[in-house]
């Protein structure tokens, strides 16, 4: 068992003939993942090395049974490129684009809202269930099937977290990558139920930055409704308020979202907060016991 | 991108929200023709240009009453730099003589994934000291974005504040005006601190906030023209060639790839005694030239007294980091701050070796190399 995605996924990719999309498509491919099509507006009925190409993510819903979408649409387009996959009801779309406008990502989440589709990012390097499906761009060989849960805000504080722990002997059920953006289809608080009800997922790891009140309201929620362990890490303790840390939702801004508030909500739910990122790997171990 | 006061003050007129008579100046010559301009008998307020809050308490904003005194000031504030960061333009403008001072903003509530509206009959002091010290003098109310910002909301608002209901026409007009300009020009953040009422009853921006989405810009060719005041910033020019650079003011200066990634590595340095000197992310494009304007720009940073850089390999191979890291260096004029590489991951084997044939060892382990560049760092001073 996994969440969101596993060997049953039938993945169409958005913009696969693009630079970014015809790279990492054929990564996805090589790493097992299963591509039943492609939708670049405009190529419909042409192909990409063997994969069939429509015009609308619709069609190719109807014609291969799509589940599942990853976007490498430029950040112009990406927002309809979002539109187009929850019109047509795809029930996992990741949108891997970074700078996708925050007033669309505003509308869409309204949209998100109210529809069962679940979307990662903008801005994320993906989901991955390591062994069956790769929704993303990461380097696979970090990753091993597994029994921790990973959410995170971060891409590359992910990879140097897996990779510890899979040295370490610790898999991972499913890595999922929230995205650097201030608003995200997806936060820490939708995917936490899913973790918490997956059999295969024993210990909860969560990657949060400051900005934002994401983990505040997780915090509470793990309190009130979860069982399993948590564990968090956090970025940002060092930087200073009113600066812009990289990602966009990585800011302090009008006092709200302080590294402090984030570990007092942490603790108070009882999540075992690791100081550095390896100290992760250190209290997995001891809580798999 | 924040905008200065100045550029924001223009487009707060084009949309017809009132400001205080002024100019931005660059030059004496200027600022003396502006000050004669202002009239005769004229107090003028002279306010300095800087991308930073709290520039009033760092002496940045000054009153002046005679043209001796109007330039010399100019020359002053000119000179300046407020918080690590130099003084690109002077504002001049007529003082207002204030009544009350209120706060009007628009922002983006992530918790919500919303538009924010506040209000606050408190005035000239930052949001956060208002929210804190307090909080029944601070309005707040979540926009729908499909529908915009409601009057009737913006009434309550007065009438929550005890706010004289004759201001009502203004503050309506004025807070509409906003959220048109924070929808037009995708804003992040549109702010006036302070909404002052001057003697005669009427409501001036007397300052003005205006940050944009970065990743909106494309859609703005208008800013295109404005990005050109921003010449000199460093940070700017960074990121349009693929560096993310925040500069923090510390002794160890970083290198890292991944947003993450580099808060983390601050943290880690800041906990072992060190003081971060920038946020250097490189990770939107590893190459010869993106390795090389980092290693350039951090290695003249003020105050920096060693070098770390950390890098993690997932899709990005180490071997290739290695390449353009010594590509750049060969590249380079002398480099005086020892430097601390720490690479892992990706074919870090096929990178180590790149690098020990060049004369640089790597580490693997984060926490050693961050311990050897703190300790290379020195003492804070």
């Amino acid at each position: 068992m996994s969440i969101l995605v596993d060997k049953n996924t039938r993945l169409l990719v958005q913009g696969i003939t693009g630079r970014q999309g015809s790279f990492h498509a054929r990564r996805i491919k090589q790493d097992g993942t299963n591509i039943v099509a492609g939708v670049v507006p405009g190529k419909g009925g042409q192909d990409f090395e063997g994969i069939e190409i429509f015009d609308t993510v619709l069609e190719a819903k109807l014609a291969k049974e799509v589940n599942a979408s990853v976007i490498f649409v430029p950040p112009k387009f990406s927002s309809s490129s979002i539109l187009d996959a929850i019109d047509a009801g795809i029930e996992v779309v990741v949108c891997i684009t970074d700078g996708v406008p925050v007033h669309e990502m505003m509308e869409i989440k309204e949209r998100v809202k109210e529809e069962k589709t679940w979307l990662i990012g903008p801005n994320t390097p993906g989901i991955i269930t390591p062994g069956e499906a790769k929704l993303g761009i990461m380097a696979i060989h970090g990753f091993q099937k597994g029994h921790v849960g990973i959410v995170s805000r971060s891409g590359s504080l992910t990879y140097e977290i897996a990779y510890e722990l899979t040295r370490a002997g610790l898999g991972q059920s499913t890595v999922v990558g929230l995205g650097g953006d201030s608003i995200k289809g997806t936060d820490f608080v939708d995917i936490i139920p899913l973790f918490e009800n997956d059999p295969d997922t024993h210990v909860i790891v969560m990657v949060g930055e400051i900005g934002g009140t994401d983990e505040e309201r997780t915090a509470e929620y793990i309190k009130e409704k979860c069982s399993k362990p948590y564990i968090a890490y956090l970025a940002g303790s060092s930087a200073p308020p009113d600066q812009q840390m990289g990602h966009a939702g990585a800011i302090v801004s009008q006092g709200r979202g302080t590294f402090e508030s984030k570990i007092e909500a942490f603790t108070k739910a009882g999540i075992s907060v690791a100081k550095y990122p390896r100290e992760v790997k250190d209290i997995a171990l001891d809580l798999m016991k | 991108m924040k905008l200065y006061e100045y550029q924001a003050k223009k487009i707060f007129k084009e949309n017809k929200i009132p400001i205080p008579f002024g100019f931005a100046c660059s030059s004496e010559n200027q600022v003396a023709d502006a000050f004669a301009s202002l009239g005769k008998g004229q107090e003028a307020v002279l306010k300095s240009q800087v991308l930073v809050g709290g520039r009033g308490k760092a002496g940045g904003i000054r009153i002046v009453k005679s043209l001796d005194e109007v330039v010399k000031t100019f020359r002053e504030l000119m000179s300046m730099s407020i918080k690590g960061l130099p003084v690109s333009k002077v504002q001049i403008e007529e003082k207002i003589e204030i009544r009350n001072e209120y706060y009007v903003g628009i922002t983006i509530d992530p918790t919500f994934s919303k538009p924010i509206f506040l209000m606050s009959s408190r005035g000239g002091v930052d949001i956060e000291t208002i929210a804190k010290e307090s909080p029944s003098a601070l309005y707040q109310y979540i926009i729908d974005p499909r529908y915009g910002i409601a009057s009737y909301k913006v009434h309550n608002a007065i009438i929550d504040l005890g706010i004289p209901e004759k201001l009502s026409v203004q503050f309506i007009d004025i807070i509409k005006k906003l959220y048109k300009i924070f929808h037009n020009f995708d804003a992040t953040l549109i702010e006036i601190n302070p909404l002052v009422e001057s003697w005669d009853g009427k409501l001036c921006a007397v300052d003005a906030r205006l940050n944009i989405d970065d990743n909106a810009l494309f859609k703005h060719e208008e800013f295109e023209e404005l990005k050109k005041d921003f010449g000199e910033n460093i940070e700017i020019s960074l990121k349009d060639k693929g560096v993310y650079f925040v500069y923090l003011g510390g002794n160890v200066g970083l290198i890292c790839a991944g947003a993450g990634m580099t808060m983390a590595t601050m943290d880690l340095v800041n906990a072992m005694g060190g003081k971060p000197a920038c946020f250097c992310d490189v990770s939107a494009g590893i190459n010869p030239q993106s390795i090389g304007l980092a290693l350039r720009t951090v290695s003249n940073l003020n105050g920096v007294k060693s070098i770390l850089i950390n890098m993690f390999g997932g899709l990005t191979r180490m071997d290739e980091v290695a390449k353009s890291f010594i590509a750049a260096w060969q590249n380079m004029g002398e480099i005086s701050q020892p430097i601390v590489i720490r690479l892992e991951g990706t074919n870090v084997e096929e990178g180590r070796k790149i690098m020990k044939e060049n004369g640089f060892d790597i580490l693997t382990n984060l926490y050693d190399a961050v311990k050897k560049a703190v300790d290379l760092g020195g003492p804070e001073k």
